[in-house]
């Protein structure tokens, strides 16, 4: 990547204005900078359906950290390394979360009622264990452990937005299931 | 008016998700100061770390003799070395959480050099004495200058560290690495203006063992503390 490239002072200039507070720069070097760090992040995480939570995560770092760079310093090392920090954390809490999952499943029977005693959670237990791992985590949190958005979103290290998108992929594609076999 | 149509024209030419992410972190902005750059914290540090070990030399006083005993190669270059290798620990802690801002291969190559140095010297130049005899010393003085070396350390890492936070350390433990060097390297010079014991034994055990040994907890604290900045909603 060419750093000396005169796109890179142009964005400098205009981090200068993001941290006075102007909106218009922040809008400007978004738009631009935004599809750089999304084929950066897309290029380093292999499971296509985690591309988008780490993009959202390394945006919201190179939110937080906007303070500490040096306007008379240069741009691409700082966004880089704010991003690569970025891509790595998420990824690690995503790992830190697929291992509770695993030991989640290891013990369903405390919270789910045995199939015999109603045939119909017994069906819905099964329609929501051939959801995508993701979706029914969603779904999971917040109806079986009745978590509301903001904790659930929290657990899973991903956006509310995310999350109600997930959790409704997860609501239809159950219903889905259900009438299938009706 | 124009300059809000002017950012909702950015808007309408991004893709869905980044839209709705630009709109969110849009929603979040304000003004802000941007930190200080490594160098004016450097100072900053440099005055109060010169406030805490004066306060302790002032505290302690110096060693007779001090002058001369620094006229010796050997004793001289250790104590400069302490501090010098104080000082370049603190700013490659404080580089070290600034984004791209280091600590380079050069820093870490001298930093290295600098502490194989201070092991090296008293082992090679000091006046050679028995391990039983500094313990029997350190057991009637309550382990004095090693204790002193960690009460001086601790309030130097402590202001690092508070500086560093307020930064955004993308390896918080490795910043508290080089903060947990900076502040043992000067607890050890402190008190070694102080201390009349320039033997090999007495000054690895009681003054640079302490790095050794508590190196941990600064990293594991830093790990906490540093990396602070990316917690806030």
């Amino acid at each position: 990547m060419d750093f000396n490239d005169e796109k890179w002072d142009v964005w400098s200039r205009l981090m200068k204005g993001v941290q006075e507070g102007d909106m218009e720069a922040y809008a400007h070097l978004l738009s631009e900078i935004s599809p750089l760090v999304f084929n950066y992040v897309r290029k380093r995480v292999y499971h296509s359906g985690q591309v988008e939570d780490v993009y959202q995560d390394a945006l919201l770092t190179f939110h937080k950290a906007r303070h500490t760079y040096q306007v008379n310093r240069p741009f691409g090392p700082w966004l880089f390394t704010v991003v690569r920090h970025a891509i790595w954390g998420s990824l690690q809490r995503r790992r830190k979360v697929t291992e509770k999952e695993l030991q989640f499943e290891t013990m369903p029977e405390i919270s789910v009622p045995d199939r015999d005693e109603n045939p119909l959670n017994g069906r819905l237990l099964d329609a929501l264990r051939s959801l995508p791992e993701t979706t029914r985590r969603a779904v999971e949190l917040l109806k079986i452990r009745g978590m509301d958005v903001q904790t659930a979103a929290k657990e899973l290290g991903i956006s509310e937005i995310n999350l109600r998108v997930r959790a409704h992929r997860g609501y239809a594609k159950l219903r889905e299931i259900l009438e299938r076999d009706n | 008016m124009k300059k809000n149509a002017t950012y909702r024209d950015h808007l309408k030419k991004m893709p869905d998700l980044q839209r709705r992410m630009t709109e969110k972190l849009l929603a979040e902005t304000r003004p802000l100061r941007p930190v200080p750059s490594v160098f004016r914290q450097w100072l900053l540090w440099l005055v109060l770390a010169g406030l805490v070990s004066g306060l302790a030399v002032s505290i302690l006083r110096p060693q007779d003799g001090l002058w001369e005993k620094m006229l010796v190669l050997p004793n001289g270059s250790f104590l400069i070395l302490l501090f010098v290798g104080s000082a370049l620990a603190a700013w490659n802690g404080i580089a070290s959480s600034i984004p791209g801002e280091g600590p380079g291969p050069t820093a870490m190559t001298w930093m290295i050099a600098i502490l194989a140095a201070l092991v090296a010297i008293p082992f090679f130049f000091f006046t050679p004495d028995h391990l039983k005899a500094v313990l029997e010393h350190d057991m009637d003085t309550g382990f004095f200058c090693f204790r002193t070396v960690v009460l001086v350390a601790i309030p130097s890492w402590v202001i690092l560290a508070w500086m560093a936070s307020r930064n955004a350390s993308v390896r918080p433990g490795v910043s508290g690495l080089w903060l947990g060097i900076s502040a043992f390297l000067l607890g050890t010079g402190t008190v070694q203006i102080h201390c009349t014991h320039w033997e090999t034994t007495h000054v690895l055990l009681n003054h640079l063992l302490p790095l050794a040994l508590f190196i941990a907890f600064p990293i594991w604290m830093g790990s906490f503390w540093l990396s602070v900045w990316e917690r806030k909603e």
